[in-house]
């Protein structure tokens, strides 16, 4: 560790206002059995330095590979980090002011009950093989293939900044899924569990995985595949539409976890992943939602994704209300932006994917808070007279400003008088963003909220893949427009 | 540098014994982002992924590492052979021999641009703040150089080694309700290319020509599409369709309908690593160190084939080969099994403007915006927005810009109404998470009736 706060001093000595330097060491597991066979296995470990300045008023980075003890390497990523920060310093424009943090010290660590890394290879393999024999099992002759995943991350980081943060943290995600896709003639359907992509990430250890039971589950997500194949599409029309958490976990982060952002509401984003229709000059005083709608992010949630100790520049976890009775009250931020806003301090969102990346705004836990006398989606199908049930995101696309949205979903239930009928296939909805929220007239209770992980949340560029985590539970929007394409 | 680095490795796989296989990948990355005409992102970036494959009869461990000394080599190949024990018996057919000889290729390597830093990349952005605040205008984008190296060594004999730089200069110049947008990411010796001038100066323009956009109704309208927006569609049909493992589960568009025209005969579909169109990186051979070939998927618009790593050949048996398209090693993102990485859309022979002439009611669009494939895969249905940059076509003549439009349209769909293609095509990269690294190289469209729903 000692190496990181000379560095910051000697960076500071040789003209940087700031400097903050991290190591990290990386170590993933990724297990996937298709069909019985093992069709993807390794484990790696990635090991470095970033460096991060302001000199001049400007940034810079530099990152080199090397275990804690290299001090070549992290010498090289400073020297970088000034060459960078000074190349654009002369480019001019506003100068980076950073918001006040109190020093941190401390260690954290993510509470892991049994450590998916020791479990032996044989136990992980007997899973996945036996989830992959059910799926096949249960869809018969229909069957085109069955998956099953697993797969963890350990993260070891220690972070120092030259305003005398020197922190230390564990960091450990755990999870799996599985998937079955049937085909009968030229129709091909398939259903995931208990999320396509990543299936069920938490953060913890291999307790993460037994608590989604994927054998239990897997007969009746190949009967829905099955039924899929001979659904009816789902009808086209204005209707209301009960979203179960699976996907409105995909909703809130499209369509809230993005656009508050507080860099993409400057700009910042523009050139990738786009801006945002939540400008600065919108905040307190836009109604984003209906009065059910409170949104929250908090790094601070136990077993989340988007849990932690301190973010990567050392601002402690914290919990923000972005969106109060559906007022849009809040940012996602960093210590920069929050500079920016005229805020106190940092909202605790700056991360980087890992060593060799500049970190940059990320959600965290960006979670729709229940109704405290909410109903269960059971409860909300029944009090719905007409309707549609949809579950687990299959697509998803939103314009550049994060209002123009459709997502598709792998399965849907007409609801005909308080009551789920038949599934129709290629469910599609669509609308923009506030106006749907708006359109909430319910949000399920509290013991209808479910946590959610995304592992692959891409911004960035070049590229960063973020773990983010939301929680909700599930929730009912009247006059959304449905269709199957 | 190649011998140093294939000496190292072959020592390494000797050292160690048995059936083993490394693959590296190593890349130094200058990245300089702004936006509202000031950086916001910069840094320099070295790394390297090691992948050790290690066999035990046919049983398969893997395991990376990023770094290539001695010690470490041997640590990562003691780990794979440690997992490897522990694995069921697989398909495993041995590693690549290095018989095969590389095809030709383009050379894609330029001292000039491995040696662009961020003092040369601020350089080349200035120019770009100039002109765009001269317009009243601010900059946002990126302006990237790099390199990337890949090596392959195997206990059965195969030695491969490559190079290639990159280079990407993107601009969106805007005054915070137009944009103008252009790209180069293609040509690894760009950077310093004559027509940098000419990117900005179009960036700016377009800009000036998207002020006050009008809506538009929905409903079907021609469109003329940009080498971006095309790419866009091009990257969702290479994730779902034209790799093996989509063959197999029958979700590809081409499953079961090889040999069959699947759109009109105006489209032909590529992947082709070896010639350099339009200076995208080369890439001779794979992860695995096997070969790549050129592989076609839509041949006029029939299907014929899909792209194999040495393990879904081997799955799919018949005399199956790889292609040489295993997923690059470190990869997070492309879990999909073998996948197309240079991805090329045949050109036609027309100009752009004579693309335009043919159209009386339509669409000019510069981009697409957050597309989604996944629809139906089996029909290539898609939807997506558009950005930075959406024209009305009116008599054979671009007018006034318009807002934004979602649209939802069966690529199968847009490739049988396909009137005309240009004769240059440009390449969009696809930067992803990992490693990966893509290379789209379409030209200029012309659609007849683009399904826009508003």
């Amino acid at each position: 560790m000692a190496l990181l706060p000379d560095i910051v001093a000697q960076l500071r000595r040789r003209g940087a206002s700031f400097a903050d330097a991290r190591h990290v060491r990386d170590e993933r597991e990724a297990l996937a059995v298709r069909d019985g066979r093992v069709e993807r296995h390794f484990r790696a470990a990635s090991a470095g330095f970033g460096v991060r300045v302001l000199v001049d008023g400007a940034w810079g980075f530099g990152a080199r590979a090397g275990e804690r003890d290299d001090a070549a390497a992290l010498d090289a990523a400073a020297e970088a980090a000034l060459a960078t920060a000074r190349a654009a310093a002369s480019l001019g424009g506003p100068r980076v002011a950073l918001a006040d943090e109190e020093p941190q010290r401390g260690r954290y660590a993510t509470p892991v009950g049994r450590d998916f890394f020791a479990v032996p290879l044989a136990d992980k393999l007997a899973l996945l093989v036996g989830v992959s024999d059910a799926l096949r099992a249960a869809a018969g002759a229909r069957a085109r293939s069955a998956s099953a995943h697993v797969g963890a991350r350990r993260q070891d980081k220690l972070l120092a900044t030259s305003d005398g943060t020197s922190v230390e943290q564990t960091l450990v995600h755990t999870g799996g899924g599985m998937k079955i896709v049937v085909g009968e003639g030229d129709a091909v359907a398939h259903r995931s569990y208990p999320m396509e992509l990543d299936g069920g990430v938490a953060a913890g250890g291999w307790e993460v995985i037994e608590r989604f039971d994927f054998l239990g589950h897997a007969p009746a997500i190949a009967d829905e595949a099955v039924a899929l194949l001979t659904a009816p599409p789902c009808p086209a029309g204005e209707t209301t539409v009960i979203l179960d958490t699976t996907q409105l976990a995909l909703q809130i982060h499209e369509s809230c976890g993005h656009p508050t952002e507080s860099d993409r509401a400057f700009g910042d984003e523009v050139s990738l992943a786009g801006a945002s229709f939540l400008t600065p000059d919108r905040l307190g005083r836009f109604r984003y939602g209906s009065r059910h709608v409170n949104l929250t992010a908090d790094a601070t949630t136990p077993g989340a994704l988007g849990s932690f100790g301190w973010d990567d520049e050392g601002v402690p976890a914290r919990k923000t209300p972005l969106v109060a009775r559906g007022q849009f009250v809040g940012y996602l931020t960093s210590r920069e932006t929050a500079a920016r806003l005229g805020l106190p301090r940092s909202g605790g969102c700056l991360r980087a994917e890992a060593w060799n990346r500049f970190p940059i705004i990320r959600m965290i836990n960006v979670s729709l808070e229940p109704d405290p006398r909410g109903p269960s989606l059971e409860e909300l199908v029944a009090d719905t007279d007409d309707g549609v049930v949809m579950g687990n995101n299959k697509s998803w696309s939103i314009d550049d400003l994060r209002l123009n949205f459709q997502f598709g979903c792998e399965i849907a239930w007409e609801v005909k008088r308080g009551k789920r009928t038949r599934i129709v296939k290629n469910p599609l909805y669509g609308g923009t963003t506030p106006r749907f929220w708006q359109a909430c007239d319910a949000v399920g209770g509290p013991d209808a909220f479910r946590m959610w992980g995304l592992l692959s949340c891409g911004k960035g560029d070049p590229m960063q893949l973020m773990a983010v985590g939301h929680g909700c539970p599930p929730a009912r929007f009247r006059g959304i427009r449905v269709g199957s394409e | 540098m190649s011998d140093e680095l294939l000496t190292r490795l072959e020592s390494a796989v000797r050292r160690a014994g048995g059936d083993v296989e490394l693959s590296v990948h190593a890349s130094q990355s200058g990245t300089t982002r702004f936006a509202g005409s000031r950086v916001t992102q910069t840094g320099d970036v070295v790394d390297v992924v090691v992948q050790a494959r290690v066999a035990i009869g046919r049983r398969v461990g893997a395991a990376r590492v990023n770094a290539v000394d001695d010690a470490a080599l041997d640590r990562v190949i003691a780990e794979a052979r440690t997992l490897a024990a522990s694995m069921p018996e697989s398909d495993f057919g041995g590693f690549d021999d290095g018989s095969t000889p590389l095809a030709a290729h383009a050379p894609s390597w330029d001292a000039a641009t491995a040696a662009v830093d961020a003092a040369a990349r601020a350089a080349l952005i200035a120019p770009a703040f100039a002109a765009c605040a001269r317009a009243g205008l601010t900059a946002a984008g990126l302006c990237a150089a790099g390199e990337t190296t890949l090596a392959v060594a195997t206990s059965a004999g195969a030695r491969r080694w490559h190079r290639y730089t990159r280079a990407r200069f993107d601009l969106i110049a805007a005054d915070g309700r137009a944009s103008g947008r252009r790209s180069r990411d293609g040509r690894a010796w760009s950077l310093v290319a004559t027509d940098h001038d000419a990117l900005v100066d179009d960036a700016v323009a377009r800009a000036a020509r998207s002020k006050e956009p009008q809506p538009l109704l929905p409903g079907d309208y021609d469109v003329v599409l940009e080498p971006h927006a095309v790419a866009e569609l091009c990257e969702w049909m290479a994730l779902t369709s034209f790799g093996a493992r989509a063959i197999e589960d029958g979700s590809s568009a081409l499953a079961g309908r090889i040999g069959e025209p699947l759109t009109g005969p105006a489209l032909t579909l590529y992947d082709d690593a070896l010639g350099g169109e339009d200076g995208a990186p080369t890439a001779p051979f794979d992860a695995e160190g096997t070969p790549r070939r050129r592989v076609t998927f839509l041949d006029g618009g029939v299907a014929r084939e899909v792209v194999h790593d040495r393990g879904s050949a081997a799955l799919a048996g018949g005399g199956a080969r790889s292609t040489g398209h295993a997923p690059p090693i470190g990869d997070e993102l492309f879990d999909g099994g073998p996948v197309p990485q240079h991805l090329m859309l045949a050109a036609g022979d027309a100009t752009v403007d004579e693309l335009v002439a043919r159209v009386e009611r339509g669409l000019y669009v510069s981009r697409f915006h957050y597309v989604n494939g996944l629809l139906d895969t089996r029909r290539a249905l898609m939807t997506g927005m558009t950005r930075d940059g959406l024209w009305r076509i009116e008599n054979g003549r671009i007018a006034g810009p318009v807002a934004n439009q979602r649209w939802t349209m069966s690529f199968l769909d847009a490739g049988r109404r396909i009137d005309r293609c240009s004769g240059i095509s440009r390449t969009r990269a696809l930067i992803a998470g990992g490693l990966s690294e893509c290379w789209f190289v379409c030209p200029t469209i012309l659609v007849r009736g683009w399904k826009f729903t508003g």
